[in-house]
């Protein structure tokens, strides 16, 4: 198959998120869990024999969640539950709901209130990391799910199928790297949207499923198996190598306008992208192991303090990734990146890192205007502007 | 029935907050740290320790008195915050971005302790203020207390108490002892019990006391807990709401309704809401908002009840137990409707209210509405449209909608 034949079936399975996680479930029987952006361990789920898929927001119309959230809560939260109460989920036999922010925190209980056939389980998360009481709060919570996981199937998950999936996951992962950093290279030949689509795939697709379909697809572009899943190298001549920040980038279409524009994703901060792509670490205890991901998960908007100093991470990985600007891809309403915007961008006009910030929702109500201010953005970068 | 004239207590409010705001100058001057914190939050290990515990958040609500905070949160959002954001924190924000300083002035830190068991707004304002004011923070991380979570964050924030004890002793050099933290929260036990009696004398048919008079007198409960002065205060102000009683003076003689609020008040009009009730005949009763610091503290277990009090706070529970919480009082209280304040600027206060509504006119019978509107922010209050829903509320009372 060619690789462009590949790639329009990652297309196609994203168009239809749930499709994947409807199959398996009707193949195999098994249980489908899904889980909330940020930092649910997946591994869990899938030594659980369950599948885990990720929801990140739905796009068309608010019709059904204006009953339930203000129009001032974010743009995530109105439309994933927007999916809930239209049914598009009820495919799901658990939800896990990790409480970063104020908004999730409250999610839950009205997620709860309002679909208590998809049985929520709230995930704690440590706000803080630099003191032990975190180690033991994050391993008390991976412990906890575990439990419940258990308790839906019925039996214990054993050391040896958490690590089988922590390898299977951490497999997966290198590869999405490894595309990463081939988009870097070649955004020609695998543009930005390609490469978010495979990592939104990547969170609805069973991994076995996942690897074999990457693996296809390597082999098509000529990426080698054993290239280094790091970043490395210049972005490819022609484009415009920019680092995003966010939340949950929304909608996927945004991706396309970027390609457009003529800029390159050389990394990001995203949620559902560099963020979701730490893998977890090798290591005799798997427990241990997750905890240790868990803390070692760089800041982001619900984790932020001088200790886990955001604004300085983000100039460093601007730098390593070779970036030349910064897109901040903003949701609506998102209440922790409209706090961090300040120190990220004094940050970056004290570096002399030029950014642009863009404000969106699901329901791409912008995009005509995002893609003028993208495109001035690209030709201020193209002219060395500030860089 | 007359009218209760205004509370001769308002003169030693105005005067012990004087103190609160001097003291804090005066710590300044002196060299005794100034620690930032946020209201519901273990100030007891602060004042133990001989600290100076001061708090932003009550700035916020001088700004927003003021009907300043949406000049305040220019400067903020000049310098890239947003309107969307709490309106204390952008007062607070602001106040450092801007030249004049109507409100007095947000003292700088010495150090930081934010609790996050009332928001995460409140860690985002501190983060950026001790960056500003390199001053060392701790954040205090307060998990949601659901059925199957209350252990581990009960256990968890234990464990950060110890964790904050080294960290002030570090930051301050001030040594920590056991005796003196009983005797602060022996101190902070009596109060709050004032307080509690207070705010219960509400329940009284009619009532001495409103729900406007607790926002306008919480101020000692939060600043000056665990110091003999909050106790003198309470005990002053409940004497007198006695000789009211005795007097038989009301704030709302006639009394026709009884209204549960759910939250804070809207602070730039706190006074056009008190008299649009009164002009209702309608008696605010009660709100979880001012029961916050109802609280007490097992002596016998410092240390733990600290964590099972604090990590408790009412907005860090469960969806379903903050509807029990709320029907408790409206209960107790005996309320014949109720308002549910969706606060643009405070979603864990908010956000859920719309379902909240419908469970609780199901369960207690009464009806009630949701208010949408800011607590400080003015341009997010529009007095048309506010009077319009709570006429509603009152037509539906009038039309006797019990169920
Ligand atoms: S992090 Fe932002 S986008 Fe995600 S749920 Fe919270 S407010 Fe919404
Ligand atoms: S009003 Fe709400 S969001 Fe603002 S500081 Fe208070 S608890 Fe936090």
């Amino acid at each position: 198959m060619e690789a462009r034949v590949i790639l329009d079936l990652f297309y196609d399975i994203v168009k239809h998120p749930w499709q994947a996680a409807r199959n398996w479930k009707g193949r195999t029987g098994g249980l489908v869990i899904g889980w909330l952006p940020a930092d649910v361990p997946e591994e869990l789920i899938m030594a659980a024999g369950a599948l885990p898929v990720g929801i990140l927001g739905g796009e068309g119309l608010l019709s059904r969640a204006d009953a339930h959230l203000p129009v001032w809560a974010c743009s995530f939260a109105r439309s994933s539950l927007e999916l809930g109460l239209r049914g598009e989920l009820d495919f799901l036999d658990g939800l896990v709901m990790p409480l970063t922010c104020d908004t999730l925190r409250l999610l839950a209980g009205i997620w709860e209130h309002c679909l208590p056939e998809l049985r929520v389980h709230p995930y704690l998360i440590a706000h803080q990391v630099d003191r032990p009481s975190a180690g033991k709060l994050v391993r008390a919570e991976i412990l906890r799910l575990k439990r419940a996981l258990e308790k839906l199937i019925g039996r214990e998950i054993t050391g040896e199928t958490l690590k089988a999936a922590i390898e299977l996951n951490r497999s997966c992962k290198q590869w999405l790297k490894r595309f990463y950093n081939w988009h870097r290279l070649h955004p020609e030949a695998l543009s930005g949207e390609d490469l978010f689509v495979l990592l939104r795939a990547a969170t609805l697709l069973p991994k076995e499923d996942l690897l074999s379909a990457l693996s296809a697809l390597a082999g098509e572009l000529g990426l080698e198996p054993g290239s280094s899943p790091e970043t490395s190298g210049a972005v490819g001549a022609g484009k415009h190598p920019v680092y995003l920040s966010g939340s949950v980038a929304a909608p996927p279409g945004i991706f396309r306008l970027l390609d457009e524009a003529g800029l390159a994703v050389a990394g990001d901060d995203l949620h559902h992208g560099g963020r979701y792509l730490v893998p977890v670490g090798e290591g005799s205890d798997p427990i241990e192991q997750l905890a240790a991901r868990q803390l070692a998960l760089p800041p982001t908007g619900y984790l932020n303090s001088p200790q886990a100093d955001r604004p300085g991470r983000l100039i460093k990985e601007v730098r390593r990734a070779g970036a030349r600007g910064v897109i901040f891809l903003h949701l609506r309403f998102c209440e922790p990146e409209n706090y961090d915007y300040y120190q990220l961008n004094q940050a970056l006009e004290r570096e002399g890192i030029p950014s642009l910030r863009v404000e969106t929702d699901f329901q791409g109500s912008s995009l005509g205007q995002i893609r003028t201010r993208l495109e001035a953005f690209a030709e201020m970068l193209g002219g060395g502007i500030g860089a | 029935m007359p009218e209760r004239p205004p509370l001769k207590s308002v003169t030693l409010l105005k005067e012990i907050m004087g103190r609160y705001y001097a003291g804090a100058e005066e710590a300044k001057a002196s060299g005794r740290p100034v620690v930032w914190m946020t209201a519901v939050s273990p100030v007891e290990i602060v004042v133990a320790m001989g600290l100076f515990p001061y708090y932003p958040e009550n700035f916020g609500t001088l700004v927003a008195s003021k009907k300043l905070t949406h000049e305040y949160s220019h400067e903020a959002e000049a310098a890239g915050f947003f309107p969307d954001l709490c309106g204390y924190a952008r007062a607070g924000l602001g106040d450092w971005l801007r030249e004049e300083h109507p409100a007095g002035r947000l003292v700088p830190p010495d150090v930081v302790v934010c609790c996050n068991a009332q928001c995460h707004s409140l860690p985002k304002w501190f983060e950026v203020s001790a960056r500003w004011h390199s001053a060392p923070y701790f954040l205090l991380d307060t998990p949601l207390i659901t059925e199957e979570t209350q252990k581990e964050a009960v256990d968890y924030f234990h464990e950060q108490l110890l964790e904050l004890i080294r960290f002030l002793e570090a930051a301050t050099g001030r040594r920590f002892s056991l005796n003196r933290l009983v005797e602060t929260m022996d101190l902070a036990n009596r109060a709050c019990r004032l307080w509690k009696e207070i705010l219960e004398m509400a329940a009284l048919r009619p009532a001495p006391f409103s729900f406007f008079d607790a926002c306008i007198h919480m101020g000692p409960i939060v600043t000056w807990r665990g110091r003999e002065l909050a106790v003198e205060y309470y005990r002053r102000l409940k004497a007198e709401l006695e000789e009211c009683v005795a007097r038989g003076e009301y704030p709302v003689p006639e009394e026709k309704y009884r209204l549960y609020w759910d939250h804070i008040v809207i602070w730039p009009r706190i006074r056009w809401l008190s008299e649009f009730f009164a002009r209702h005949q309608a008696l605010v009763a009660c709100s979880q908002y001012t029961h916050a610091w109802a609280r007490e503290f097992d002596l016998t277990r410092p240390l733990e009840s600290l964590a099972e009090t604090y990590a408790r706070e009412f907005v860090n529970h469960s969806f379903e137990r903050r509807v029990e919480f709320k029907l408790a009082l409206m209960r107790r209280f005996r309320v014949d409707g109720f308002i549910l304040f969706s606060n643009r600027s405070c979603k864990p206060c908010s956000l859920g209210l719309y379902d909240k509504r419908r469970l609780l006119m199901e369960r207690a019978g009464i009806p009630g509405i949701v208010l949408e509107t800011d607590m400080a922010d003015l341009r997010y209050f529009n007095e048309t449209q506010v009077a319009e829903r709570l006429e509603m509320l009152f037509e539906q009372l009038e039309g006797g909608q019990r169920t």
